[in-house]
This record gives C-alpha cells, structure tokens and sequence, in this order.
C-alpha cells in the first residue's frame, strides 16, 4: 500500500471511460425524466379524470412493476430485446416487418434508449403514487370553476393541476435523477456495460474497477466523483424548479 | 462559535478522507512459514480442533454430472473423513459471485485458508500479501511436483517463488463443428486454410447461417477461445512470454495489431451471429445446438455438454478441429490455447505451522491423481499429467479430443496468465472491435496503455 496523494483523481479526470459512462447516467435520467414523470403525469391525469372505469385495476397494473426486483426486470427485457426469439422481433416477423427486426442491444449508437425503455416503464407506477396524490389533493371547486369558464381537458391539466403540484412534481425529478444516477442491475443484466462500454454506467465502471481490475483505490475515488456528480445534479435541478431567487418577486 | 468549530472540523476530516491509497504496487507483507511465538490464537479453537476455511466455486451440486466436481468433491470428503479432529468449512458459489467474495475478503484481510487462485491474479494477491508462497513444500515433494503437465504450474509463479497448485487443466480454443452442415457446403473436412475458411464464411452466409456462434456479452469468450490462439499464431509464444516478463514485447507490435486485423475482417465477412454481444456463454450453445449455427470455439468443458445435452443428431455430427493456419503468421501454425487457468492456494493467514501441514495436505488431495483419475474418467481435463481411466467408458467426443491434441501444442490462454485488468481492457475493446466500432490499432494502444500502467 502506497500513500498516492490525489493521483487517483488526476486519472480519473482523464479516464475517458468514466466519463462516458457519466454521460449515459445523464442520457439515461433524461430519457426517465421525459419517460417516467411525463407518463405518469398523463396516466394520473387520466386516471383522475371521471371518465376512465376501473381505476383501481389500473392503478394496481400500472405499480406492479415497480414491485419487481430490477434484475428480473432486466432479464425479461433482455428477452423481449433478443434477436431470435424475442418478443419484439417476433411481432416485427409476424408482422412481415423483417426488415425491422434487430439485434436491440447490439447497436452502441441506440443501445442507452433501449436500455433506458425498462426503465421507464418499471417506475411510472411509482411516480404515478405521489402525482396523483398530490393531484386528489387540489380543491375540486378550481376545476369546476375553470369548466364553467369553458377551459378544456388539456388547459385545466397544464394551466391549473401542473402548477398546482410543482411540490410534488420536484420531489419526482428529485428521485428520477438520484435513482437514475445510481443504475446498475438492469444494465448489468442487460448488456453488462456493451458492446464494448457503449452502455457503461458509472456504478458498473465501479464495479468493474474495483472486482475485474482489483483497482480499490482508483474505484474509491470514482465513488465520491459519483457522490459529488449526483449531489451537483439533484441540487441543480432543485435550483432549476423551485427558483428561490423568484420568490421575493412573488 | 462552538458549533462552527464542529462543523469545520467535520469537513476537515472529509476533506481528508477524500485522498486515498493506491495501487498495489507497494511493498509486499513477510510471509512467515512458521512461528512459534505467534500469539494469535484465532486460528484454532479452544479445545485444539483446528478449522480451515475453504472458498471454492465448484458446486456440489454437479456432482455426478461435471467430472471436475465430481473428483473435487470425492478427494475432500476422502480427506474430511481421514481427519475427523479438522473442521473443514467449505463455502461454494459460482464463478462470478466467487471472483467478487474472494477479492473483497481479501481486501478486508479475511482470505480464506484454502481458496481458487486464477492465474491472471497471482500478481495482484502476491502483491497484496494474500496468497501463501508455497514453494518450499512442493520442492520437498519432487515426486508430486513433477506429475503436472508441462508448464502446468506457471501462471501461479512470480518471481519464481510458486503460490498455487493447478486444477483443471483446460483447453479453450478448440473448434466443435457440425460435420454434417459442413459437408453441405463442400467441406468434408474443417478448413486448413484462412481463405478457405473465409470461403465457407461466404457460402455460409448465403444460406443464413452463421458460420460461428459466439456469445460475447460476458466478454471473455472473445479473448480466451478465439484471441488467445488467434494472437499466438501471429505473434508467436515468445513474444506473450516478453509480454509476461516485461521484456520489451508490446500489444501494439505489429504482429498482434495483424491479429486483431485479422479477428475483425473474419467479423466483417459476415462469421459471426448478429447478435455477438447481447447472448452469453450459455446461450450461444443452443444457437450452435439448434443449427443456426455451423460451428462454436469452446473450451474443453463443453465436452461433456455436448454429450448430455445435445440433440442427438447434431451430437453424432460434432466433431474437432483448430483454428486453420493464417497467412504472414509465425512458424507454428499447429497451435491452440490451453493449460491450467484455476489453481489451489493457500491463504496468508495460515500462521500455525501445524495448520500449515494439514492446508497443504489437504490441498495434495484435491489436486494429484486422487481426484484426476475420478475427473478423468467422467471425460474431465485436469492438469495431473497422465491420470488413469477407462477410456470405453467416456464420452467419444473426449476421446476424439485427446487424439486431436496429440500433435497440437498449448500455447498461453490470455485471461489465464496476463494481469486482470489488462484483460479485462483487452475483453471490453474485443466487443467493440467485432462490431467494427474500434480499430485494430486504437485496441492495441489503448490495451498496451493498461499494460504500461499496471508495470
């Protein structure tokens, strides 16, 4: 064991790998950002509204995902990705689309928004919880008021339940992005970081680092650039949607 | 004014916390044989029955079905039995959670007393003081010693001081190719040339098979059963052994980038399956047993797969080959990667030097003819240079192997023998070369670039 200073951070600010891997982490939660609180929001609006039947199946259907380990979610998923007998190409092949028909995970130029469609759809339950409970929580009288003023569907969800659950809707992208900043188990399963490090994670470069290459030290530094990268990203969104500095305006 | 005082002294101390250690490439610890005045009592228990931990990722569970296993666990339960005052405390896993527990309890000073050591290890644990350097007890006994395959024991040995015995002994580049589909397209017999392989890759890509199944997605089918034999074929022993030693071979000497080149054309040519990096090992046995494939490079421990579980037509048309000879290679074309990659070692935190006779002990029993014979028997590949058998009652495919191999030599399996993580570069550049995101020459430097780091 040698005293090594701050070397293992000069490597790592050159480590093109990590950095990498840091950008997929930021493509991955915007991608689950857009996917996982958009569709929820959609899903609860819907389900919030007086028109939909049997709310309750679809409330249990839509937050079962969430319940399942992420590793078994990967391992569905890489199913339904495989080239020969996965789910998708089947339909495409059924469907005479061959031509469309493609190995999923394969392609490094698509690979991060294939890997992040798990994704999105195991957590739109779990942001579907907390939207529409701050959703049932707005006074029903606001809505009443603004059909009389003939506001349609769409205007009452953007001009008054979206401000209404800014609150909430923080927490959300609060928890998307340190979730997401943490990914591992579906991209192990997956694609184990490829082809090549096409899909790397920073997590999984850890890993990798610290377990294939028996770099402790090097992998411990990456761990607290993890620390610091999510802290500045959760931060700065919170910075983003909140606006403190607006408040004395108000 | 107290409170601030507080806080900044927090964040002193995780400002210092920040700053690590590094590398292993410090000193290593003493390691002491015996000692006498060692006060440590950990190592036994009150009443004098000695324990010893063992970490293995050999399952019991194939007992009976693996030959490996099957000696393994027959030579311990031998021993277990001889020695009803030791405990043995044996702990099982597969190979990838295996890797993961050994390296952190090595970390944590906790390694056990007997444990797997890969090859491409042995520099790591050496340095970090957690494998035993046995030396010493294999030099008294010649006699074991001496009953190992050729260069049996070389990736457990740096700075000719020795820190594992070898067990299975495997050979990973070997071809299993479906004669029947071969001969379809006029090949009675596997390719002896590079163009006439690529000939084949042709005509089987017109009738939408693929000529080799691979599944990359672990990474390392790629390197240790394709490369491995690929590379030495071009860059010759010599230049891996210069690798090892230090002495001057590089990755990015042209004759291993005229093997990448070559690896990465073959994958051009349409040789492989589409989906090369997103099946596993595992899978891409069924592509190769469901005939969307004409042939699969295995290693030896698919011998016994290929007897258990293939359907029976594409069994009886399974039969062996190597690589054939490449162009603008080195001299010996007649090669194919194979030896020993997993070894038994001794953990340092054997201090008792009674202790120490029984661990080595122990550790002859599960490694000479005792457990070879029994592996031998079920078509296993050990490292105990000639174990005995009856050679009617394995499987034909075994006996086929040991015929091909008779005039074949065994050259260095990569992951067998370089350092992990020059390997595990190597491994993550190889998917990218085959799908023609990398070139040959950026993987050579970026490989040769780990290399320069870890020295």
């Amino acid at each position: 064991m040698k005293y090594v200073g701050l070397n293992n951070y000069k490597i790592l600010l050159k480590d093109s790998t990590f950095w990498h891997a840091f950008q997929n982490n930021v493509l991955i939660t915007v991608y689950c950002v857009i996917g996982q609180i958009g569709i929820a929001f959609i899903f609860s609006a819907l389900l919030t509204s007086k028109w939909i039947k049997f709310k309750s199946i679809h409330r249990v259907v839509a937050y079962f995902p969430s319940t399942i380990s992420a590793v078994v979610v990967g391992f569905v998923w890489m199913f339904i990705f495989n080239y020969d007998y996965g789910l998708v190409n089947s339909l495409l092949r059924a469907l005479r689309l061959s031509d469309l028909a493609k190995a999923w995970l394969d392609n490094p130029d698509t690979i991060i928004f294939v890997a992040s469609i798990p994704l999105i759809w195991q957590y739109i339950g779990y942001y579907m919880v907390i939207i529409m409970a701050a959703m049932t929580s707005i006074d029903p009288s606001i809505y009443e008021v603004a059909e009389i003023d003939g506001a349609s569907g769409v205007q009452r969800a953007i001009k008054i339940t979206l401000p209404l659950i800014k609150g909430p809707i923080a927490v959300a992208v609060m928890l998307c992005i340190a979730g997401n900043m943490k990914i591992f188990d579906h991209i192990y399963v997956m694609t184990n970081g490829g082809p090549g490090s096409s899909s790397m994670v920073m997590a999984l470069h850890v890993y990798k680092t610290t377990f294939i290459k028996n770099h402790f030290g090097y992998a411990s530094a990456m761990s607290i650039a993890i620390l610091v990268l999510s802290l500045a990203l959760v931060g700065g969104s919170r910075l983003l949607i909140m606006r403190p500095w607006r408040k004395e305006e108000n | 004014m107290k409170k601030r005082l507080v806080t900044l002294l927090v964040a002193a101390v995780m400002a210092l916390s920040l700053i690590g250690c590094g590398g292993s490439d410090g000193e290593t610890k003493p390691i002491n044989g015996s000692s006498e005045d060692e006060t440590d009592t950990g190592d036994t228990e009150s009443n004098g029955e000695i324990e010893i931990d063992m970490l293995v990722h050999v399952s019991r569970s194939i007992v009976g079905e693996s030959g490996f296993a099957t000696g393994f666990y027959t030579a311990l339960d031998d021993w277990i039995e001889k020695h009803p005052d030791v405990k043995v405390n044996i702990e099982e896993m597969d190979q990838t959670a295996y890797q993961t527990k050994i390296n952190s309890l090595g970390a944590s000073g906790d390694i056990p007393d007997v444990f797997m050591l890969k090859g491409s290890w042995t520099t790591t644990f050496v340095d970090n003081g957690w494998a035993m350097d046995i030396t010493e007890e294999l030099d008294a006994d010649s006699e074991w010693k001496d009953s190992y395959i050729a260069g049996g024991f070389d990736p457990a040995i740096k700075d000719d001081r020795i820190y594992g015995v070898p067990q299975e002994s495997m050979t990973t580049g070997v071809i299993f190719y479906n004669s029947e589909m071969w001969k379809e397209i006029g090949y009675d017999e596997f390719p002896s040339t590079w163009d006439e392989l690529l000939d084949a890759v042709g005509k089987f890509k017109e009738k939408g098979i693929a000529t080799f199944v691979m599944g990359n997605k672990p990474n390392w089918p790629a390197e240790s059963c394709w490369l491995s034999t690929l590379g030495d074929r071009f860059t010759g022993t010599d230049w891996t052994y210069s690798i090892l030693e230090g002495n001057g071979a590089k990755f990015t000497d042209d004759s291993f980038v005229k093997a990448l080149t070559t690896f990465q054309e073959l994958a051009e040519a349409g040789a492989f399956n589409e989906d090369i990096n997103s099946i596993d090992d595992t899978e891409q046995n069924s592509v190769y047993f469901n005939k969307k494939a004409a042939a699969i490079i295995q290693g030896t421990w698919f011998i016994p797969t290929v007897d258990t579980t293939a359907p029976d037509d594409v069994k009886s048309a399974t039969k062996l080959a190597i690589l054939p000879a490449v162009d603008g290679g080195s001299d010996d074309q007649n090669t194919v990667s194979g030896g020993a990659a997993w070894f038994l070692s001794m953990g340092t935190n054997v201090k008792d030097a009674k202790k120490r006779e029984l661990v080595m002990d122990l550790i002859k029993n599960l490694t000479d003819e005792r457990q070879a014979d029994i592996t031998a028997s079920m078509g296993g590949v050990t490292a105990w240079a000639e174990p005995e058998y009856d050679a009617e009652s394995v499987a034909p495919l075994y006996n086929e192997y040991l015929e091909l191999m008779k005039d074949k030599i065994s050259v260095p399996i990569y992951d067998a023998c370089m350092e992990a993580s020059v390997i595990e570069t190597m491994n993550t550049g190889l998917q990218s070369l085959l799908i023609g995101e990398k070139t040959p020459e950026d993987l050579a430097e970026e490989i040769q670039m780990e290399q320069d780091m870890v020295q």
